[in-house]
């Protein structure tokens, strides 16, 4: 689904002639025909985002924090009862592996989710993620939607330079985050 | 972000199909993904099904082999809860003889049980189903109603389990009919009484045949003690009477008693040696034998003994016979002395002693002639008894073949071949001179000392004697008192006389006067003892073997120590000092009253000491002493040299007992 919500992105934020545009010129072998029940190469998803930034003239990175921002309210429509059942950010964010992902390994065979591991620090939050996709972006977005949707006055923070495919977030105090 | 509008309808138009066909697309693969995924679910779902099939195939199965279990073991499986109405299966209503329907309570059973069992039955339902009492393995066993034929019985077994807080939650377990069981049970139970009591009274009855059998042997051996003793008297008065001048008439007669009278005293023999042999277990001794030495001085016994045998028997050893074997030496000779002996008696035909041999074992077969009618039968099957008793105790096999013309018995001994002993006086060969004038006493006396396994020489008066005993190499010399020429004292003194060892050869007179002053006076010549005649043959040899140092009692110690420590231990020092002094005082005293009764010819006198003495070598295990003393109800066959022997035997224990007092005590005791 990460496809088709990322197309549903597109759309949303600029029109469909936008999200046309960038599927035109992103050239997928699939032409962007996209089901969310379907299994994509990630280099689809790397691709649209080039040509989204090409066109807009925006960072690809800022592209992702935000399509990661916009699918956590998808995720919110699709499955509030999960949601639902945490009371906090770091609640839901330290059952992410446990048991978000393992539901969508058992609906989803082929699927391979993501590594993520929380690391209790104080007031601090370690998020640490890893993947076969260099989606590492989208997951900040997603984070930072999830500390707004539960009222974490916390900021978020990448500790380290990381890159796409593997990185740790820092989830504490905005007074205690770098500047 | 800024929306980019299309600049015109042609463009949006073709905006538009693109976006058709990717949702077509789209479609199509989300349908050929769904399609794809129903399948297996389907696929998922049919197996699935298929395993709860054979699952309930199974348990169908399970089922049924439980209930046809159920049926062969005449049991059913029932559980019963606080709140669900009780599970049976089927087998309950068989078991109890009425229609169990479902939702029924234990309680309600109480209508079939006997009336008898019906209080304990309430009792057993209370336990297993009320609150309050803790989880257990219930079991419990009652009677069933029944209108006629035995009782049935049924078993119950329940497991009870309890809440938290002890209220009652379910029981589970089986019921079960027990009345086959429980019936065979009764039976060998029964049986096993039963087979108690038979065992103990065949056990009564084997020991009144025992002790009936004893007192038989016991009467028959003090009857034959009784007898032989005037009948070795006899033996010698007949010998005396024919060496007188009788006329050739006289002289059968006399012939003819001797031999009624020797044919008696073998008789007499035979029965004394059974009745030995029957008064316990055979005594064996181990010791090396040397066969051929052996058997030959048993020919030679019987060649000498009976003129008439000297041609006829004749001895066979197997060149590749060991020379010397492990073997009882005088059950040895015994064996074979009753089977030449009895092939002697039987006919007058040749008598063929031959000895073979084979790997471990010994073969000896004596051949004669038949047993003729003459025969004296009862003598006959005593000596074969005893030797049958004797060959069965050493482990080995009498064979008895009889046809019209001969009789031929043999037997099988298994034997260790030993090395013959470098030097040991209780096999050395001894040689004793037997002095007397009459030549039927030395016969008599040679032969005794023969069988005994001891070489003779013989002497007719003093003079020969001394003369014998001037060339040396005697061991001992039995010599008479009253002989022509020069009498047993003087020739006794010229032998003390003699420098080297033969001046201190020991000398055993022989008199028959039993008088303390001819005692007295031999004594002083220089014999070592005096024996008054008729002497029987255990009497000397038990004398000739302590003058010769190979007394059989030396085998045997003076003291089982353990026994007397057993004793002595128990107490202080103090106490052990008058313990002893008591034990040493009652020993003294029973010998010195066993003397003066020897002395007095009082049995009765003589029979009260054995028995005190009996009594304190069995407490203080005296076995020397004990081995010496006779049964007690023969207290008068103790004589003078058996009288020597016990008060050496006393004094040994008491110096041996002295001896281990100041020993430290085995257990480590101060």
């Amino acid at each position: 689904m990460i496809f088709t919500e990322l197309v549903d992105f597109m759309e949303t934020t600029g029109g469909a002639a936008f999200a046309d545009a960038v599927l035109l010129r992103a050239d997928l072998p699939n032409d962007g025909a996209f089901t969310a029940v379907g299994n994509y190469p990630a280099s689809y998803a790397v691709d649209m985002v080039a040509a989204a930034s090409a066109i807009t003239g925006i960072d690809g990175n800022i592209l992702c924090e935000n399509y990661g921002s916009f699918l956590f309210t998808r995720l919110l429509d699709h499955f509030p009862q999960i949601v639902a059942s945490y009371t906090s950010s770091n609640g839901l964010l330290r059952h992410v592996a446990s048991h978000i992902h393992e539901e969508v390994r058992v609906l989803y065979p082929d699927a391979k989710p993501p590594l993520i591991e929380t690391v209790d620090d104080g007031d601090a939050l370690r998020v640490r993620y890893e993947s076969h996709r260099p989606f590492a972006h989208i997951a900040f977005g997603l984070i930072r939607a999830c500390l707004v949707h539960y009222g974490d006055p916390r900021g978020i923070q990448w500790e380290r330079a990381g890159s796409a495919y593997s990185a740790t977030f820092r989830i504490a105090p905005v007074a205690a985050l770098a500047p | 972000m800024t929306a980019i509008e299309p600049p015109d309808a042609d463009q949006r138009i073709a905006m538009l199909e693109r976006q058709l066909r990717r949702a077509r697309v789209a479609l199509r693969e989300a349908e050929g993904l769904l399609e794809t995924r129903a399948r297996e679910l389907e696929r998922s779902n049919r197996e699935l099904m298929a395993r709860e099939q054979a699952l309930l195939e199974r348990l169908d199965t399970d089922n049924r082999m439980l209930l046809e279990a159920e049926r062969i073991g005449n049991f059913a499986t029932i559980r019963e809860t606080r709140d669900a109405p009780a599970i049976a299966s089927a087998p309950l209503s068989d078991l109890l003889g009425m229609p169990v329907a479902a939702g029924f309570r234990l309680a309600a059973v109480a209508s079939q049980v006997h009336a008898l069992d019906q209080g304990r039955f309430r009792d057993f339902v209370h336990a297993a189903t009320g609150d309050g009492p803790p989880a257990a393995m219930l079991d419990f066993a009652h009677r069933l109603r029944r209108e006629a034929g035995p009782p049935r019985w049924l078993r119950w077994r329940l497991q009870r389990r309890i809440t938290g807080d002890g209220q009652f939650l379910d029981i589970t377990g089986t019921v079960q009919d027990i009345s086959e069981p429980r019936a065979a049970g009764r039976r060998v139970q029964t049986l096993q009484l039963l087979d108690t009591r038979r065992t103990r009274r065949m056990l009564r009855l084997a020991r009144d045949v025992e002790s009936a059998e004893r007192a038989r042997i016991a009467f028959l051996a003090l009857m034959s003690h009784d007898v032989r003793t005037p009948m070795t008297g006899l033996l010698g008065m007949l010998s005396l009477l024919g060496a007188t001048s009788l006329t050739a008439d006289q002289r059968r007669q006399v012939g003819l008693a001797q031999r009624g009278a020797e044919q008696l005293r073998l008789l007499l023999d035979e029965i004394i040696r059974l009745a030995e042999d029957d008064s316990g277990q055979l005594a064996l001794e181990q010791a090396p034998l040397a066969l051929r030495s052996t058997l030959e001085s048993i020919v030679d016994f019987w060649r000498s003994a009976r003129p008439d045998a000297a041609a006829r028997v004749t001895l066979a050893i197997d060149p590749g016979a060991p020379e010397w074997v492990s073997l009882d030496p005088t059950r040895f000779r015994q064996v074979v002395d009753n089977l030449v002996s009895d092939a002697l008696e039987r006919s007058g035909e040749r008598v063929a002693v031959a000895l073979g041999h084979r790997p471990g074992w010994l073969r000896l077969g004596v051949d004669g002639g038949p047993a003729g009618a003459a025969a004296n039968s009862n003598a006959r099957n005593l000596a074969i008894a005893v030797c049958q008793r004797i060959v069965d105790a050493l482990g080995g096999r009498l064979a008895r073949t009889t046809t019209a013309a001969a009789e031929r018995i043999e037997i099988g001994l298994p034997v260790r071949i030993v090395e013959p002993p470098e030097h040991d006086p209780a096999t050395e060969a001894s040689r004793i001179l037997v002095v007397d004038d009459v030549e039927t006493n030395r016969l008599v006396v040679c032969g005794m000392l023969r069988l005994h396994g001891i070489e003779t020489v013989e002497a007719a008066d003093g003079v020969e004697a001394v003369a014998r005993a001037t060339e040396g190499s005697l061991s001992a010399i039995i010599m008479d008192i009253a002989m022509p020429e020069m009498d047993g004292l003087e020739a006794t003194r010229r032998i003390r006389a003699l420098p080297g060892a033969i001046g201190k050869v020991p000398i055993i007179g022989l008199t028959a006067h039993a008088g303390a002053r001819e005692r007295d006076a031999a004594i002083a010549a220089g014999m070592n003892v005096c024996l008054s005649r008729p002497i029987d043959r255990q009497t000397l040899t038990l004398v000739v073997d302590r003058h010769l140092g190979r007394t059989r009692a030396s085998a045997t110690p003076a003291i089982n120590q353990n026994a007397f420590r057993d004793i002595f231990d128990r107490f202080d020092p103090a106490a052990r000092a008058t313990l002893f002094h008591h034990f040493e005082a009652d020993l003294a005293d029973q010998v010195g009253r066993l003397a003066q009764a020897v002395a007095a010819v009082d049995a009765t006198a003589a029979g009260r000491a054995v028995h005190s003495l009996t009594g304190i070598a069995g407490t203080f295990g005296l076995e020397a002493l004990r081995r010496l003393l006779p049964a007690t109800d023969s207290g008068g066959t103790v004589n003078e040299a058996t009288l020597a022997e016990i008060t050496a035997a006393a004094q040994a224990a008491v110096a041996a007992a002295r001896q281990l007092l100041s020993a430290p005590p085995t257990d480590g005791d101060p």
